[in-house]
């Protein structure tokens, strides 16, 4: 059992635990599909987004784009008229349709986004509580049953969603109520309004933080412990200001060096990236073939990239369930 | 890790696995296929898109919505699917007991998706799992069971449907190709007419020729000229009609009477290839960026982009019964812009 809390250690655990439970991976998977990353972790998860602006080079398209001043370039001309094309087809098109059709249309829609919304919620659910209940019950036994970690953890899903909304609506309505108040202060004049705001911002921001903080206990004292969202909760929210350097620590050291090794993972694509588009940005000649080598690239990679996420996942958690474990072991000494 | 391929012949391996969901996803893929052929017939874009709307959410949407709950129906109540049914599998959990709904929802929607994550290379290690698990097994708990193996079976289904599918495709595939009026529309609708020659070929007569039996509308009147040919053994006649516009963009027809040909499509295929051909060999340095064979107008015609030094042409012959047809515009740039509205302008009398 830990006695002290060292990041180095729970890595170290972590680790051998990722590497031994290879079947943690196929929930590593899951959770990445289903929970997109994007658990309370006080995203200091593994998934990084490395999408970024590029600039877009003029060079050889110059003479297309920019004209002399006032004057329609001949991109805008033909764009302006193909977007006129389109409309003019688009109006004499849209009154043909039968209303029916649109009445349907919106039927259709309205169920896809409810039942994608619940569904949505409800796996994403299911994928943090097998994760968290499969890296517990792999710290205990050789190999960890995924159909039974998958089946326990179906009652734990109410409970997981009550603590992934709840709190945070709560904060919401707070919020919206408070600032409410406090520009009411300052429309009738009262420079207590402008104090009022002031203390509103900072309680809110103190607020998030601590429930943001307290879901990443909560969840575990859900999954782990069997107890019901609010118990969780309430029982995490107390834990929170004894383990907050800790939890900062924590997720800044895993988003750190998750970050660096989801940076690594993408160093290939961006290597074949950057050594194609780049003769191209200073030739002025853009080619689409030019950008297949970074596809072929990613394609190639993309699997193993998922793989390696899904790897970085299960080993995250496993840094936190060892801080877990670390805490609330103190906690029952104490 | 040690993969080591397996054989358990209590459970269903890869191979069948693979033929049985490729039934399902044909199967599934129906609806869609139906949709394109019967879209790929109608020729006026406006009618096209009303229909295409009008079937996406009439049929398309709600038979995925069906679709997509049959197959965990099947399997909560049968413990298979089509594809299952056909090579003889049943799914079932390590009781023998069929997945309950929720449990088939699970397998089908979400677990499976985990596979996905892999881009699908996941499901390889049914070949290697002692039971023949993938994935999204081992997350369900489920197991893929021979229950009469009917491998030959479901094989027999899955390229009958393939087959008909490939069919269907290629039957739409040819029906797209041959619709010139809705290629025509959907060309000029993303091509750019300079203004300029928009106005000019609108702003002109329609031109016809009772001879060549066409109208068209150049932008200005256009000189007209003769020339005999001697095509094996037989005087031709061509005549042309050629005019410019204020661009410096030339507009051609031309016409030529095959006395006493038979038209069929190989033959029909021979001169229009022959034509094209003798126009780009008497054009120093052109060469062909592309042609496809189409259908103008009920004839079967040959649509072609040339380039040449000084910029491209379209090129378009015709053959309409006895009489091959050749329609060009020149420009500077490759898509030719005012091509497009000036083979819509272009009418064959009967």
């Amino acid at each position: 059992m830990t006695t002290k809390w060292s990041i180095s250690e729970f890595y170290e655990k972590a680790w051998t635990l990722t590497w031994n439970h290879k079947e943690l991976w196929i929930i590593g998977l899951a959770f990445l599909a289903f929970s997109g990353g994007g658990s309370s972790n006080l995203n200091f998860n593994g998934s990084s987004d490395f999408s970024s602006d590029t600039d877009s080079s003029e060079t050889n398209m110059e003479s297309m784009l920019v004209s002399e001043e006032g004057e329609e370039t001949e991109f805008e001309k033909r764009s302006n008229q193909v977007v006129e094309n389109v409309m003019d087809l688009g109006s004499q098109v849209v009154p043909q349709i039968s209303p029916a059709v649109y009445a349907l249309a919106g039927l259709e829609f309205f169920i896809a986004i409810f039942v994608s919304v619940i569904l949505g919620i409800i796996i994403s659910a299911w994928a943090r509580a097998a994760i968290i209940l499969g890296i517990s019950e792999a710290t205990k036994s050789e190999r960890v049953n995924l159909t039974a970690v998958s089946h326990e953890v179906v009652p734990r899903i109410k409970s997981l969603i009550w603590i992934s909304i709840i709190p945070m609506f709560v904060l919401a309505v707070g919020f919206i109520v408070m600032t409410i108040g406090a520009f009411i202060l300052m429309a009738i004049g009262n420079v207590l309004g402008f104090i009022a705001l002031f203390a509103v911002v900072l309680l809110n921001v103190y607020l998030l933080i601590r429930t943001t903080f307290a879901v990443i206990w909560a969840e575990r004292f859900c999954v782990l412990e069997k107890l019901s969202g609010k118990d969780s909760f309430m029982k995490a929210w107390k834990l929170v200001p004894s383990t907050f350097s800790k939890i900062l620590r924590l997720g800044i050291a895993n988003a750190v060096s998750i970050g660096l090794l989801n940076l690594l993972l993408l160093a290939p694509v961006l290597g074949v990236g950057f050594a194609s588009i780049i003769p191209m940005v200073q030739s002025g000649e853009w080619h689409w073939t030019g950008f297949l080598p970074v596809i072929a690239t990613y394609v190639v990679s993309a699997p193993i990239m998922t793989l390696c996420n899904a790897v970085l996942t299960v080993f995250k958690n496993g840094t936190w369930h060892y801080a877990f474990t670390q805490v609330t072991s103190k906690e029952e000494n104490v | 890790m040690k993969l080591k391929l397996s054989h358990n012949s209590e459970f269903v391996n890869f191979v069948p696995r693979l033929v049985a969901y490729g039934i399902d996803v044909l199967i599934s893929y129906l609806p869609l296929l139906f949709i394109v052929w019967s879209l790929s017939q109608i020729s006026s874009l406006e009618a096209f898109i009303v229909q295409a709307v009008t079937y996406l959410f009439v049929i398309l949407v709600p038979s995925s919505f069906l679709l997509a709950l049959l197959n965990p129906w099947f399997l909560s109540h049968w413990g298979m699917t089509v594809g299952k049914w056909s090579i003889g599998a049943e799914v079932t959990k390590s009781n023998g007991t069929f997945l309950t709904l929720r449990e088939s929802i699970f397998r089908e929607w979400f677990a499976k998706t985990v596979n996905f994550t892999v881009f699908g290379l996941s499901f390889l290690l049914i070949a290697f799992h002692p039971k023949h698990q993938s994935l999204h097994d081992e997350l369900v708990g489920s197991f893929v069971k021979n229950k009469q193996s009917q491998f030959l079976r479901g094989l027999l289904i899955f390229v009958v449907l393939v087959a008909f599918s490939g069919f269907a495709g290629w039957t739409t595939v040819q029906n797209f190709s041959n619709n010139t009026e809705l290629h025509n529309e959907v060309v000029s609708l993303f091509s750019y007419q300079g203004e300029e020659t928009n106005i000019e070929l609108q702003q002109s007569e329609p031109f016809t020729s009772q001879e060549g039996q066409f109208s068209v509308q150049f932008p200005t009147t256009p000189e007209s000229s003769t020339e005999q040919v001697s095509v094996s053994g037989m005087d031709i006649t061509y005549t042309q009609y050629i005019a410019g516009d204020t661009q410096g963009d030339q507009y051609l027809v031309q016409f030529a009477r095959y006395p006493g040909y038979i038209s069929s499509d190989k033959n029909d295929q021979l001169i229009l290839e022959g034509s094209l051909d003798g126009i780009v060999r008497s054009t120093p340095e052109a060469k062909i960026l592309d042609s496809q064979s189409i259908q103008f107008q009920g004839n079967n015609a040959l649509e072609a982009t040339v380039e040449v030094p000084d910029g491209y042409f379209k090129i378009m012959n015709i053959m309409s019964g006895e009489v091959l047809y050749t329609v060009m515009v020149t420009n500077t740039e490759s898509t030719v812009p005012n091509y497009a509205p000036f083979i819509q302008s272009f009418q064959i009398s009967e």
